[in-house]
């Protein structure tokens, strides 16, 4: 078995442990690499056909191209795809980097998502996260319970040794499971050449700039890359000292703010 | 135009560089004679702390009670909506207020209310040209504001001052920047009717204060020369609630507008 298949037969059995456990589940899109890649692994794990809901956030402010790309495959696909918008906060004029910069993710992300998981009663998500995405996801685990306003207590976790998962969670636990958590952003995109999966346009280099990760217009910024097709993007990936995430605004601002609060003696 | 009652923030003002230098501090001079003014060294009986300090003066609660204690919790900026109580904002708009706030620095980036700003620096000036950009373009936002608008109440937060004595304390430049914020309240005092001077807490060299709040030498290795002070500043006009903690900086509020 390849490095690939290793990877490919946790993630599965993750999220056939996932959907055993919990009927009610549903796999969360953000039109992304990562939550592509999980949509696919999902359609592998049941054999074409993902017997779940599949949710989109959309803040509203995500880039046209991303919305092609989900109803074109939404269609192709035969996914049953759930839209969540907080159209309150939208009409209340909370726009895409207000106020505190922190505050729209709350409403128009966090909110949104809240609804669609009240509304449909479910108990469980699946997320495509990775833990070398971020400093903060390092302590992520596969099964991982959040409460009731999906706050994530990381000091109060379960072990997840030998490949032994807690997927139980207590009656008023919202659990998140991440059947990406030990694939890296170069195994991602060997994943997706080796497996054909249908990617965002905006990933690839136009006038050596691409998209490295996508998020909203506002707060994302294409990285310098003349990587225009799959096998340059890996080659780039292999020598890159360019953190995946250094085009998101939100990502940069808060390491400016935590290096600044540290100088200070507030952390 | 301009403001019913108007409420300047200054984080970590203090009397003891403003009254050993009231020659230089000609608006500050003026505040402390002119009989329309009062002031009063205002000692708190919390923790001097910027972030739970600026929630109690604006949400009348104390410490315990809003539980918000730091800028950042498990790692994660704290943001409006991991404080769970009602700013006097919120409850004037409520009522059919008009109010707007600027610069807050309960969060960073501080918080604006019913106005949009961008604060240089993020909220966390650290340098000549973020303090400079801060007072500048703090005051030019509330200028503008003030001068087309009829509003119940205005707040506007300056943080420069606290961010520069950490790094400077008992150096020139403090003073300097303390004539910077007299004249900058020179220029908005007269937009608001009544008037709050409010900081958060005062300020002075490490070991004068009753409480340690910081560290001398910080996590990244960096040297503090001073600390935070349990006595305030506060200056009123035209209050009659009596303010003797920060908690009735709210109760003052509610009760012009009751």
């Amino acid at each position: 078995m390849n490095h690939l298949e290793k990877l490919e037969n946790l993630s599965i059995y993750i999220i056939r442990e996932a959907y055993k456990q919990f009927k009610n589940i549903a796999l969360l899109w953000s039109i992304g690499k990562d939550s592509t890649t999980t949509l696919w692994l999902c359609r592998k794990a049941f054999y074409g056909k993902i017997p779940f809901p599949v949710i989109h956030i959309d803040t509203g402010f995500k880039f046209p191209e991303m919305y092609e790309f989900r109803d074109e495959w939404t269609k192709k696909l035969g996914i049953n795809l759930i839209v969540g918008k907080n159209e309150e906060a939208l009409n209340n004029g909370i726009t895409c980097c207000m106020d505190d910069q922190m505050t729209c993710c709350k409403h128009l992300k966090t909110e949104s998502l809240k609804k669609v998981i009240e509304k449909n009663k479910f108990k469980a998500l699946i997320v495509g996260i990775r833990r070398d995405e971020h400093g903060v996801r390092a302590k992520e685990r596969y099964f991982s319970p959040r409460d009731e306003e999906f706050r994530w207590n990381y000091k109060n976790q379960p072990a997840e040794l030998w490949d032994q998962f807690k997927s139980k969670g207590e009656e008023d636990n919202h659990i998140r499971i991440h059947p990406l958590l030990h694939w890296t952003e170069l195994d991602i995109w060997e994943y997706i050449r080796q497996e054909n999966i249908p990617i965002n346009k905006l990933y690839f280099a136009k006038n050596g700039r691409r998209y490295r990760s996508l998020g909203c217009t506002r707060a994302t910024v294409p990285v310098n890359s003349d990587a225009d097709t799959l096998d340059k993007i890996i080659e780039e990936l292999k020598t890159t000292k360019t953190a995946e995430r250094s085009g998101r605004a939100q990502d940069k601002e808060k390491a400016y703010i935590m290096q600044k609060l540290r100088s200070l003696g507030y952390m | 135009m301009g403001a019913e009652l108007l409420v300047i923030g200054i984080d970590a003002a203090t009397w003891a560089i403003i009254d050993r230098h009231l020659d230089k501090l000609k608006t500050f001079k003026m505040l402390k004679t002119h009989k329309e003014y009062k002031s009063k060294v205002l000692t708190l009986d919390q923790k001097p702390y910027s972030a739970p300090c600026w929630v109690s003066i604006f949400s009348g609660k104390t410490e315990e009670e809003h539980r918000h204690h730091e800028f950042v919790v498990d790692n994660e900026i704290q943001t409006r909506d991991d404080i769970k109580v009602d700013f006097i904002w919120d409850i004037l708009k409520r009522t059919g207020k008009k109010v707007k706030a600027l610069n807050v620095p309960f969060i960073v980036p501080p918080y604006n209310f019913n106005i949009n700003f961008e604060a240089p620096g993020l909220g966390i000036p650290s340098n000549r040209e973020e303090w400079d950009a801060e007072i500048a373009e703090v005051t030019n936002r509330a200028i503008e504001t003030l001068r087309n608008e009829n509003l119940d109440l205005f707040v506007v937060c300056y943080v420069s001052l606290d961010k520069l004595q950490h790094f400077h304390w008992g150096e020139k430049i403090v003073e300097e920047y303390y004539e910077k914020i007299d004249e900058t309240i020179d220029k908005l005092i007269s937009f608001g009717k009544k008037l709050i001077i409010i900081s958060d807490h005062g300020f002075c060299a490490f070991g004068e204060a009753k409480i340690q709040t910081l560290p001398r030498i910080t996590k990244d290795g960096t040297e503090l020369k001073g600390d935070h002070h349990e006595n305030a500043v506060l200056i009123t006009k035209n209050i009659k609630t009596e303010i003797n903690n920060l908690r009735d900086v709210f109760k003052a509020i509610k009760e012009v507008f009751k």
